[in-house]
């Protein structure tokens, strides 16, 4: 598998709650928090706003 | 002697640049790495050029190693003129006689050698991270560094040290229906023999139709954890492909996922961290 997908977050993907969690703030394009095996860990989405192109930030807007 | 033996001869002395530019290109079985290769044309030109190079160094290594190549004899066959009346042709034919197994030798250690270079190079550009610090060194496959989230480790991109998690996809996709927006984690991608991108699979996906957008103003309810985005609906299976000469518009968000230690920041009220 090419992409890019850390530890923490397949641990994430296998956890159908955290999943989830993840899934609604990516989709709002906002950080936040998701809760996995007692531990807190926060999702920072905007990374970098000096690559984000006018589409991200229409798709962010309309959810 | 035939005309395809010269021109065989010819494809068997650039060989070694081809291989070199192959290897280096492709990197390592298994790695997952840009690999960047080019039209045939294209290819053939920079093997011819490598070529060059890599016989100059292999005469002089071979020389020091006591076989003295007949590369007169070889330029002859090479051109297909043996002088006027063929007088040359028997010494060609003596030489290739007397020296075939060294000839096969040398050639077959070049290809050896050429395979060993480009392998060792690519591991060295991609170990040293040389592809993100100078253009020079990057591999002419803007796809990956995008799906991979290492565009931003780019020295042009502002640098090293930030961290990306995954890469989240979203691209509009049309159907008989009418337009869907289509959202996910890049798991992986392919591509075609000629380089392009093929497919992107993603993972956790998604999607809602395009109409759906919120109108522009248009007070945003609460959506989080809590509250779900209704509009979207799981795609039930562990990855969906989706065919790149399918999608219309594509966006990449890459994020990161940390882990929260000590106090939290003030947040709204829909981001606030969850308690243990």
């Amino acid at each position: 598998m090419k992409g890019r997908i850390s530890k923490t977050l397949e641990s994430i993907l296998l956890d159908p709650t955290a999943r989830r969690e993840l899934r609604e703030h990516l989709i709002r394009g906002r950080d936040g928090w998701v809760r996995l095996n007692g531990k807190t860990y926060r999702v920072q989405i905007d990374v970098t706003s000096k690559v984000k192109s006018p589409i991200g930030r229409r798709f962010a807007e309309a959810g | 002697m035939s005309f395809a033996f010269p021109a065989l001869l010819a494809f068997l002395l650039v060989l070694p640049g081809i291989i070199l530019r192959y290897s280096y290109a492709r990197g390592p079985w298994g790695w997952a790495s840009p690999t960047s290769l080019r039209r045939v044309s294209e290819e053939l030109a920079y093997g011819v050029a490598f070529a060059l190079v890599l016989h100059a160094l292999w005469l002089v290594l071979v020389r020091r190693l006591g076989f003295e190549p007949d590369v007169d004899a070889m330029f002859l066959v090479l051109m297909g003129n043996f002088g006027e009346g063929a007088r040359y042709l028997d010494r060609v034919l003596a030489s290739l006689a007397g020296s075939y197994p060294w000839v096969a030798g040398y050639l077959v250690s070049l290809y050896g050698a050429s395979a060993v270079a480009g392998n060792l190079g690519h591991r060295a550009v991609r170990r040293l991270k040389l592809d993100h610090r100078t253009k020079t060194f990057r591999f002419d496959n803007y796809w990956y560094y995008m799906l991979t989230g290492e565009v931003l480790d780019f020295r042009e991109n502002a640098g090293e040290g930030r961290r990306v998690d995954g890469v989240y996809l979203s691209a509009v996709v049309d159907h008989a229906s009418g337009s869907y927006l289509y959202r996910g984690i890049v798991s992986d991608f392919t591509f075609d023999r000629d380089g392009a991108l093929d497919t992107i699979v993603l993972a956790d996906a998604h999607r809602r139709r395009l109409v759906d957008d919120r109108e522009e103003g248009a007070p945003r309810t609460a959506v989080g954890p809590s509250a779900p985005d209704e509009r979207y609906y799981e795609i039930r299976g562990d990855f969906l492909v989706l065919r790149y000469s399918e999608l219309r518009t594509l966006n990449l968000d890459y994020f990161a996922v940390l882990l929260e230690e000590g106090t939290v920041a003030v947040a709204p009220e829909e981001d606030q961290p969850p308690h243990a």
